[in-house]
């Protein structure tokens, strides 16, 4: 039968592959015999399959809890975990992949090194090899240098799983380095919710079930989160009103029973607007202010003297009517809670903005209430040891001097990370160490990213695949997938803990970031004796257990890590985040007027910051949110992922396309002063006019990258709590034209 | 004949996220080619705001499957619970059902030189478990209705604009029709 | 719109002209003259080639033989069963005639035509389905009976000129003046076709667009039509024709039939499409 047949063939590859893999004497798959044959009918893929407990460790909201079905050693399907009662047993169309992404044809199965980065003549080589020129490349640079400084980290969001933070362990553990600091997705929200409650922390999203009026705002959940969606609709079954404020029509805001198309980066006008009217018609919760904040006297004065309906309707483009009926609405139907997005924060004036909708919601009275809420995220979950990633400096290593005379890694903006690596100097960055991460392909400025990279003497990415960045580079690592490897995932949205159970060999060499850094340490010290302090034993399930702490293990009701193994916990955090009234501010209080933001050169109050205007020559506003197909660069690539979604394109509203002769299906370039990129017009009015939409994605075999036009403009905050700004990835202005 | 089950497409909650189709393929690790379940995207046209609407469609397992009578092999067979079979073992890969079904259900597997199509997960049903795509919806838009004849549907419809005349094989499927919020625009000046 | 279905169109086209050669030559030789076993050796031929050419279209071509098995609802059952008897039926009149059995010769060669012309409602019938606009409606039938009825004869009148003898009724003018308005009726009913498909749905107005902006239709109307026709009328007007002018005229029709087979594989726009 048909699937036996094709599995059958895939399985004798796989054998092959095996075999190829036990000469080289790095272990890798312990092949199975094939699959029992099913005479006819459509026989189940995981029909006798053992299951294992994994999490989707994707830098995603739901950060989904799975279930993995093997048999004789291969990943036969996936599926929700049941006992996740945010993820409800269900995956998202990515996750529904897995078994493509494990045993796609394109994933990376040995190290290779490049013989000229970009060439593409790749040869394959030992593990023993590679780890043998990056331990000398960074016993060298020590040498040339004095210190490893030269050596740069840039790791992020690839992977969540806390065992990954042992990449930092491992840059630690050979001195000090070089790293990107900071958070391209979300730092000017946290600090803002930092200036103004002390921290970020949402409610428990299952919690939305009991909200009377939700207003989604900069969101896209149906995209980005789609377990969500359930306890919206619960709620809206139990007679909540769904509002979606989204410059375009997102399929989010489909759902909603009222949509405002707002004009971007005005969100904060629109809520000051709101407040002012809530001021004016006394809905203000006086009594919840008084206990709970301070500030508010000069923010209400703020209002009187410079915020009207009008002047908020005038900013926003949306009538100064609908406003004064969204802010009764949201006023007197309580509890409201209001989802503020990561989208909304992407702008110059984006912090300023998430302030002045916190603002709304502690004015009235809305926050540390069960259906209320600010909710943007949270870090209450993710309270482990990281003992991956803390590492002793090897004897006598030099950093960067402190004033206090102690030393530190050196820092560079992981947001403009092109242009930082050109101008560090002294010593400069010579050698590259990338891994969970996609720079070439995620970075606003590419084109920058790739000109820093002529100076190094050594790029090494680690990847599941050969992305734009790691065909950029001189050696490239097989990673493991979170079905080869153990690990623990928390979320920055639900309150689910889970552990992550190796179910399947790792897939031909591929290695896990610990695996890598134990590896190098043993190369590095047989080298040089003391070089490096990582450990070189220790099973990954064992260094899960490292993780937990006392805290993490009440918090999760449990007494060992192991009782993971039974099923993902929850965390048992207040449903309604403050409603304990303990704010994390120097005041304790929600700090309306921050004490903190001045200090970071911000204002006091969540006045209005004006957005960024469209410059004549570029009149054109290029919004590049989340695709519904990929996270970042990644899924998009998966065989089954082009089947359903096989092209990028623009989505161009009828009025602008019409002006510009465009029609559906055209090809249109879309370009400004730093780049350009072509591709499809799909000609909508989900859209506005002024606005072109691009999902921002890694098509394999395309040369399709949106970041070619997005210039590394800083939005507003992101420094206190992150180390540097957050991007403006929504303030890119582009031009268009058909061109054939 | 006893009952008949069915699909109901709930296209208010729907939203178009493709895990269903996804779940599908998952569930039977099929090839890359054909679409059992296929989530389309309702034309903007079609509806009274510019939204994303979408549909969710699989083997509709009709009253009066097409992909039966026109089978030359004899390969499909209606179950007692109205599930319309596919025998893979007996289909030569003519791909007259291909042509024969309005709503592009079967289709074509190249590699295989046979055409495949959505069971209805029967294994499952058998078990009393539900269809691997219904299992799937995060948001409750796809649901297993267990007797078409008796199902009250307050609120569904048979058919939705765009979706074939439901004369030509009386679809065992039902569909809530998605609804409308108010949209406050700024082109609409 | 890339589906062009060559085995099929391949198939239909030559078994619809071996039934419509057998039409023209079955009466013909109804005198009980000449050599039978040479006279039928050609449609046998053309049917056998024609059903090899068929299997191509199939997935597992060997099992094709259990194409037979669902007689009861499947039309295209029907059909590989009546041209499979056609087949036979010619066989067995060759073999009758070589014994010189005059009356079995003429049982059987009218139960082949018959069983042949059957298979071409078999043929037409499989295609008139509601999920396909392009192909529900009487059109499928006509235009399978016209190029049987076209290339049959032009098939006839080439034969008779390359290698005169058997099919002796075969006449010229005749042919000629009868091709003529099978001609005109094929171009009528292609264009009453096509302002009916017009007048319906979006899938069968996309099969018009189709039609309309592909060149090869447009092709298919010079060399498979208006050609042909100027051939037929000055053959009617001359009485017959040259070998050159008869295998012009089949090539052309031939050509024609093929590409218009071509485009009705190619152009029937599914009932689904209105959801893409």
């Amino acid at each position: 039968m048909a699937y036996q047949l094709s599995r059958r063939s895939f399985l004798k590859g796989l054998a092959a592959g095996g075999a190829l893999t036990a000469l080289t004497a790095y272990g890798g798959l312990k092949m199975a015999p094939t699959a029992a044959g099913v005479a006819d009918g459509y026989p189940e893929a995981a029909a006798g399959a053992r299951v294992f407990r994994n999490v989707c460790p994707r830098n995603c909201y739901d950060t989904c809890s799975m279930l993995s079905y093997v048999k004789d050693g291969i990943l036969r399907k996936v599926s929700g975990d049941p006992a996740n009662t945010f993820t409800n047993g269900r995956l998202c169309v990515k996750g529904y992949t897995y078994t493509r992404r494990v045993y796609s044809p394109d994933r990376l199965k040995y190290p290779m090194k490049q013989d000229k980065r970009g060439s593409g003549r790749w040869q394959r080589i030992s593990w023993d090899e590679a780890l043998d020129i990056i331990a000398r490349k960074i016993l060298d640079i020590k040498k040339q240098y004095g210190s490893t400084l030269p050596v740069c980290l840039n790791k992020y969001s690839g992977n969540f799983d806390i065992l990954h933070y042992g990449i930092e362990g491992m840059m630690s553990s050979i001195g000090y380095t070089t790293r990107a600091l900071g958070t391209p997705c979300w730092p000017a929200g946290i600090d803002a919710q930092t200036y103004d409650f002390g921290t970020l922390w949402n409610n428990d999203p299952e919690d939305l079930v009991n909200s009377r009026y939700i207003i989604l705002w900069g969101v896209n959940p149906a995209w980005t989160s789609v377990h969500s969606m359930r306890f919206l609709y619960a709620a809206r079954e139990k007679g909540a009103k769904l509002v979606v404020i989204d410059p375009v029509v997102t399929q989010t805001a489909s759902k909603a029973d009222l949509y405002l198309q707002i004009k971007p980066a005005t969100d904060g006008a629109l809520a000051l607007g709101m407040a002012r009217h809530i001021l004016d018609n006394g809905w203000v919760d006086q009594e919840y202010l008084k206990a709970n904040a301070v500030g508010w006297e000069e923010f209400f004065a703020y209002l009187r003297r410079e915020v009207t309906l009008d002047w908020a309707s005038k900013v926003t483009g949306i009538p100064a009517g609908v406003i004064a009926d969204l802010a009764r609405e949201y006023a007197t139907t309580k509890p409201a809670a209001i989802w503020i997005g990561y989208g909304l924060q992407r702008h110059t004036n984006g912090g300023q903005n998430v302030r002045a909708i916190d603002a709304l919601a502690a004015i009235t009275g809305n926050v540390g209430k069960s259906g209320g809420g600010a909710l943007y995220g949270h870090l209450e979950t993710w309270g482990f040891n990281y003992a991956a990633m803390t590492m002793p400096k090897p004897a006598g290593a030099l950093g960067v001097k402190k004033p206090d005379g102690t030393m530190s890694d050196r820092f560079i903006n992981i947001n403009n990370f092109g242009a930082e690596l050109l101008n560090v100097k002294d010593p400069p960055v010579k050698m590259l160490w990338i891994a969970c991460r996609n720079p070439l392909s995620q970075d606003p400025e590419p084109q920058v990213v790739q000109k820093a990279f002529e100076n190094m003497d050594l790029v090494v990415t680690v990847d599941h695949f050969l992305t734009r960045t790691a065909a950029w580079s001189d050696i490239v690592l097989p990673a493991t997938t979170q079905f080869e490897e153990y690990g623990v995932n928390a979320s920055y949205w639900h309150y689910w803990v889970g552990i992550n159970e190796q179910a399947i060999e790792p897939y031909f060499e591929a290695k896990n970031d610990v695996q890598i850094a134990m590896l190098l340490s043993a190369k590095l010290n047989a080298l040089e004796p003391g070089s490096c302090t990582y450990p070189t034993g220790g099973s990954l399930e064992e260094l899960v257990g490292k993780e937990f702490n006392q805290k993490m293990l009440d918090l999760l009701g449990i007494a060992d890590y192991r009782e993971l193994k039974q099923g993902p916990r929850k965390a048992k955090l207040l449903t309604a985040a403050w409603s304990d009234g303990k704010f994390r501010t120097p005041s304790g209080k929600i700090e309306i007027k921050s004490s903190e933001a001045p200090k970071y050169g911000l204002p006091a109050l969540p006045v209005y910051v004006p957005e960024k205007q469209a410059p004549p020559e570029y009149p054109y506003r290029f919004i590049t949110p989340h695709w519904r197909h990929g996270l970042h660069s990644q899924f998009q690539n998966i065989d089954w992922m082009m089947n359903v979604s096989p092209e990028p394109f623009v989505e161009i509203h009828p009025a602008t396309a019409a002006a510009k002769g465009i029609r559906d299906g055209d090809w249109v370039k879309i370009y400004n002063e730093i780049g350009y990129l072509t591709l499809k017009a799909r000609i909508t009015a989900t859209t506005a006019p002024e606005i072109l939409v691009a999902y921002e994605a890694w098509y394999k075999d395309l040369d399709y990258n949106l970041n070619y036009t997005v210039k590394a403009v800083p939005s507003d905050m992101g420094k206190k709590a992150t180390g540097n700004r957050g991007l403006a990835f929504h303030d890119n202005f582009v031009n268009i034209e058909k061109v054939r | 004949m006893g009952k008949q089950l069915g699909f109901l497409v709930d296209t208010e909650k729907c939203i178009g996220c493709f895990g269903c189709e996804m779940a599908c393929k998952n569930e039977y690790q099929a090839e890359v080619k054909p679409r059992w379940r296929r989530v389309y995207q309702q034309k903007e046209g079609n509806l009274p705001y510019p939204e994303r609407n979408f549909m969710s469609l699989a083997c509709n397992h009709c009253a009066d499957p097409a992909c039966l009578k026109v089978c030359p092999v004899g390969a499909y067979s209606k179950r007692e619970d109205g599930i319309v079979l596919h025998d893979h073992g007996r289909c030569i890969g003519c791909r007259l059902c291909t042509m024969a079904c309005p709503y592009g259900a079967p289709q074509y597997n190249e590699k295989e030189g046979k055409v495949e199509k959505c069971q209805l997960c029967y294994q499952k049903i058998d078990r009393g478990e539900e269809p691997a795509c219904v299992a799937a919806c995060p948001v409750g838009a796809l649901e297993l209705i267990k007797d078409l004849a008796s199902f009250p549907g307050p609120g569904t419809v048979k058919e939705l604009p765009g979706f074939p005349d439901i004369t030509i094989t009386r679809p065992s499927v039902r569909f809530v029709p998605p609804r409308t919020g108010i949209q406050i625009r700024r082109d609409a000046e | 719109m890339t589906n062009w279905e060559w085995p099929l169109v391949f198939f239909t086209v030559l078994s619809q002209m071996a039934v419509g050669y057998l039409a023209l030559v079955v009466p013909a030789t109804a005198g009980g003259k000449g050599n039978h076993a040479r006279i039928y050796l050609l449609p046998a031929g053309l049917l056998a080639a024609a059903m090899v050419i068929s299997l191509a279209h199939l997935g597992h071509p060997e099992n094709a033989y259990r194409a037979l098995t669902h007689l009861g609802s499947s039309w295209l059952s029907r059909e590989v069963l009546l041209f499979g008897l056609t087949f036979l039926l010619l066989v067995f009149t060759i073999l009758v005639a070589r014994a010189a059995n005059q009356f079995l010769v003429r049982v059987t060669a009218v139960l082949a035509l018959g069983s042949g012309l059957l298979g071409i409602l078999a043929s037409a019938m499989i295609y008139v389905l509601p999920a396909r606009p392009a192909w529900n409606n009487f059109n499928t039938v006509l235009t399978f009976y016209l190029t049987a009825f076209l290339l049959g004869p032009a098939l006839g009148l080439f034969m008779q000129r390359f290698s005169p003898g058997p099919a002796a009724g075969v006449e010229g003018s005749a042919t000629g003046r009868a091709l003529a308005l099978l001609l005109v009726l094929s171009i009528i009913s292609s264009l009453s076709y096509l302002s009916l498909l017009a007048g319906a749905g979006p899938e069968a107005r996309l099969t018009v667009h189709a039609l309309v902006a592909s060149p090869w239709w447009w092709l298919r109307v010079v060399a498979g039509w208006l050609a042909p026709l100027g051939l037929s009328y000055q053959l009617y007007r001359k009485g017959h024709g040259s070998l050159a002018l008869t295998l012009a005229l089949l090539i052309l029709l031939l050509a024609g039939e093929l590409m218009g087979r071509a485009l009705f594989y190619g152009t029937a726009v599914p009932l689904i499409e209105g959801l893409l």
